[in-house]
């Protein structure tokens, strides 16, 4: 269990300060130790586990879910050490056990998102993932935009998070469980684990259903939900845009694709509700995709530019998720689950590697407008290289990590038929339009002289190194694809709800333990 | 409430319930409109008051006592009351309106139909399930407490300790959101 | 919610929403699920975890909305317009 240490953590942050009032360095410590006993307490369950998946109430644990967790400690981590190497001196020194302790409660409330199987701990894992992003949207508290972009936020989010309550609220009636697996049982009429469902027509559930997802499109940002997310990317400090930009987003994908594999796994083929569901999120997705590429198309502000970005990168990995409803319980839902975990990795170091550049250049150069990074090749020619690396792939150039992403998202749909065919021609007019806004900030940076002799940019050997790093992620992860696609794809296991059904009431004698209910299934 | 107006029918009980079901439920409406079409913050925080009251009492009617004291303490004298400060420490003038332009209500109102068709929709093509508690009185009083608190110590252990440290995340959030910055250091 | 200029306002019809949400599962879980084989509480705890989380959500918002008054003399969405595009 990963989230016990990131708990202690926090309350290690937070007590820190009482042994020395104004220290950086303890606090900062304290987190960073908290996130890696995490995150090998990850790589163990991991490692030592492969295949494993386990019950604890009203969590699953398997291989999917290690993995996503795996996923956003590890960003937590990597965005500490940017925070640490970019942005720290805009923070003051009071505020940094605050900071920690938010940025380690919303990737406490991630990681339960990516295991959790019943209703209420979905709802309770995204609240617990939105609020402290609220309070970190508007970390800057003296920042006009800051402070309007986590108004936003708040406003906007506790409306979807209502709607989503209400949307379980009906289900909860028409199905009388709060269990994932059971509810999916109920909705397909397979099972009649209690005898009221005779005779129930789903329209409610359905309903349901739909509101649950517009409250994970919320998160997403997926298109008629996504208003607050270049505000909020904008306002929050660099540092907090990049954590949300992926690990949020990552961990809405990934609860995304649990509701549709556990709905699916139970859902009969060929199922008129559940295709309904299938053809809504892949409508959703091309439709986030698209529009998010449109409008930034004339977006000059580098956060804004990678926001729309974002959204549409969470579209493309919606319209995998389809093929998860599309084409239930076959190899083509596997591909389709290995290839979104693949996609959020590569795009983990790709954005990692364009907001540092972005947040090195606003720290020295105090600027977050494109137009600004005029002349960078010859002002600082090491990170112009590295930015147009990082772009280059979220664009999908062949030999980066964006481009094997996108291969093997199509490969999945290539897999689902007709409808496979039409995502994928969606996908490939996106990649072509979002290059127009890709080689804008190369553009400025190569193309354009500096007219008003901008200072040069130093960047610190330890940002140069954490470049290099996400850079050189990315050209093997281009360039060897294979084995980090295998590598994800033996964890793009989830638990059958076959399972989880058998296994929910794990309570012996009703103890309030943690460790009991745990049920191993190697199979 | 629509759900509930329709549940009713299935309560086979005297003449009393239906009457107090009848009057929770004009409360609850009528001052749930007050919200709505009211555009001064301090009715607003009134009619919620008379809102949150009524569904404790409807609480108390689906034999939920704790959930209803729950519900008055927390709510009703928490949230509340959070609210009403929210209210105080925000405007000048606590009786500012802030008229909302025609159009803005139009798009307001055109939502509200939507989903209000869609609910009603659902509601008349499901057949509600009549499951098995219909006349039980399932473990009311002090039994529903128990059954309550072994609930949050087993099967919900998990978001009952998630809970417990969202408290405390959102203390922390709050607190930092709230204060005076020790040192200019931002923005 | 829709309706509303004030951010509190709005906040106040989040909080309708819930409640509609919390009556739903009480109801249900009174007159349709209640006792039935071991699942007969669930609506009542997730009624009750409304209650909790509602109650950190306005702690939450307020402190934001309590933020934005102090730099913009304002509690209007309306002048939430700094960001364009």
């Amino acid at each position: 269990m990963p989230e016990i240490w990131l708990v202690l953590g926090m309350c290690a942050v937070i007590l820190v300060p009482f042994l020395k009032r104004t220290s950086v360095a303890l606090p900062t410590g304290a987190a960073l130790a908290a996130l890696f006993f995490a995150l090998a307490a990850t790589t163990y369950t991991l490692v030592g586990d492969s295949g494993g998946t386990a019950v604890l109430g009203t969590l699953t644990i398997d291989p999917f879910s290690q993995f996503v967790k795996l996923i956003v400690i590890l960003f937590a981590i990597l965005v500490i050490a940017q925070w640490i190497i970019t942005t720290r001196g805009q923070t003051a020194a009071g505020d940094t056990p605050d900071f920690l302790c938010l940025l380690l409660g919303a990737a406490l409330g991630m990681s339960l998102m990516s295991s959790a199987s019943n209703l209420l701990m979905i709802f309770v894992a995204m609240e617990s993932a939105s609020y402290p992003s609220y309070a970190l949207a508007g970390f800057r508290k003296r920042h006009r935009i800051g402070t309007e972009g986590s108004l936003k936020y708040v406003v906007f989010g506790s409306a979807a998070s209502a709607i989503m309550v209400y949307g379980m609220s009906l289900v909860y009636g028409m199905t009388g469980t709060l269990n994932l697996s059971d509810i999916a049982s109920q909705i397909a009429g397979l099972s009649h684990t209690s005898s009221a469902v005779t005779g129930t027509t789903p329209a409610l559930a359905a309903i349901g259903l739909l509101l649950i997802f517009a409250g994970v499109a919320f998160k997403l940002s997926a298109v008629p939900m996504h208003f607050w997310c270049p505000d909020v990317f904008q306002g929050a400090p660099f540092e907090v845009t990049t954590f949300l930009s992926v690990a949020s987003k990552g961990a809405a994908v990934a609860l995304l694709v649990r509701l549709l594999f556990t709905l699916g796994a139970a859902s009969p083929v060929n199922s008129g509700l559940f295709t309904g569901v299938g053809v809504g999120v892949a409508i959703l997705g091309a439709a986030t995709a698209t529009w998010g590429n449109l409008v930034a198309l004339h977006q000059t502000n580098i956060k804004r530019l990678l926001a729309y970005s974002s959204i549409s990168h969470a579209g493309y990995m919606i319209m995998a998720c389809s093929l998860i409803a599309l084409a239930p319980n076959t190899a083509t839902a596997h591909t389709a689950i290995t290839a979104v975990l693949f996609y959020l990795v590569v795009y983990m170091f790709m954005n990692l590697g364009a907001f540092t550049v972005g947040a090195a250049i606003a720290a020295q150069q105090n600027t977050e407008d494109i137009r600004e990074y005029a002349g960078m090749s010859k002002r600082s020619p090491i990170l112009a290289a590295l930015m147009t690396v990082f772009l280059l792939s979220l664009f999908g150039m062949p030999g980066l990590g964006g481009f094997m992403g996108k291969v093997f998202l199509m490969q999945a749909m290539s897999d689902a038929g007709p409808a496979g065919f039409v995502l994928i021609a969606v996908l490939l007019i996106n990649t072509l339009l979002s290059l127009a806004y890709y080689v804008k900030p190369a553009y400025y940076m190569y193309f354009t002289a500096d007219k008003e002799s901008r200072p040069t940019i130093f960047p610190s050997p330890a940002a140069l190194l954490m470049l290099f790093v996400c850079a050189a992620a990315l050209f093997w992860t281009g360039l060897l694809a294979n084995k980090a696609n295998s590598f994800a794809g033996a964890h793009a296991v989830l638990m059958q709800p076959a399972n989880a059904a058998a296994a929910a009431p794990t309570l012996i004698n009703g103890l309030p333990t943690v460790a009991v209910p745990i049920v191993d299934r190697h199979d | 409430m629509l759900l509930l107006a329709d549940q009713t029918v299935v309560e086979p009980f005297g003449a009393v319930k239906p009457l107090l079901f009848y009057a929770l439920a004009a409360v609850i409406v009528l001052s749930a409109w007050g919200i709505v079409l009211s555009q001064n913050i301090v009715r607003m925080a009134v009619y919620l008051l008379l809102t949150l009251a009524g569904v404790a009492g409807f609480y108390f009617m689906l034999h939920a006592e704790f959930l209803a004291a729950v519900q008055l303490i927390v709510y009703a004298g928490g949230t509340l009351i959070l609210i009403v400060f929210g209210v105080m420490l925000t405007s000048k003038n606590p009786f500012m309106q802030l008229k909302t332009a025609l159009w803005e209500r139009f798009v307001g109102v055109l939502i509200g139909l939507v989903i209000f068709g869609l609910l009603l929709f659902g509601l008349v093509h499901t057949a509600l399930p009549t499951g098995a508690a219909a006349t039980g009185e399932s473990g009311g009083g002090h039994y529903q407490v128990a059954a309550i608190g072994r609930a949050l110590l087993s099967d919900y252990l998990v978001p009952f300790e998630v809970a417990a440290v969202l408290l405390l995340v959102v203390m922390i959030g709050a607190a930092f959101m709230a204060r005076r910055s020790a040192k200019q250091g931002n923005g | 919610m829709l309706t509303k200029r004030n951010a509190i306002g709005i906040l106040i019809g989040v909080e309708l929403v819930l409640n509609a949400a919390a009556v739903n599962f009480v109801a249900f879980n009174h007159y349709v699920w209640g006792g039935a084989d071991g699942h007969g509480i669930g609506g009542l705890v997730f009624a009750m975890f409304i209650i909790v989380l509602a109650a950190a959500e306005a702690a939450i918002a307020l402190a934001i909305i309590l933020n934005f008054y102090n730099n913009f003399s304002s509690v209007d969405v309306e002048r939430a317009d700094q960001m364009k595009g």
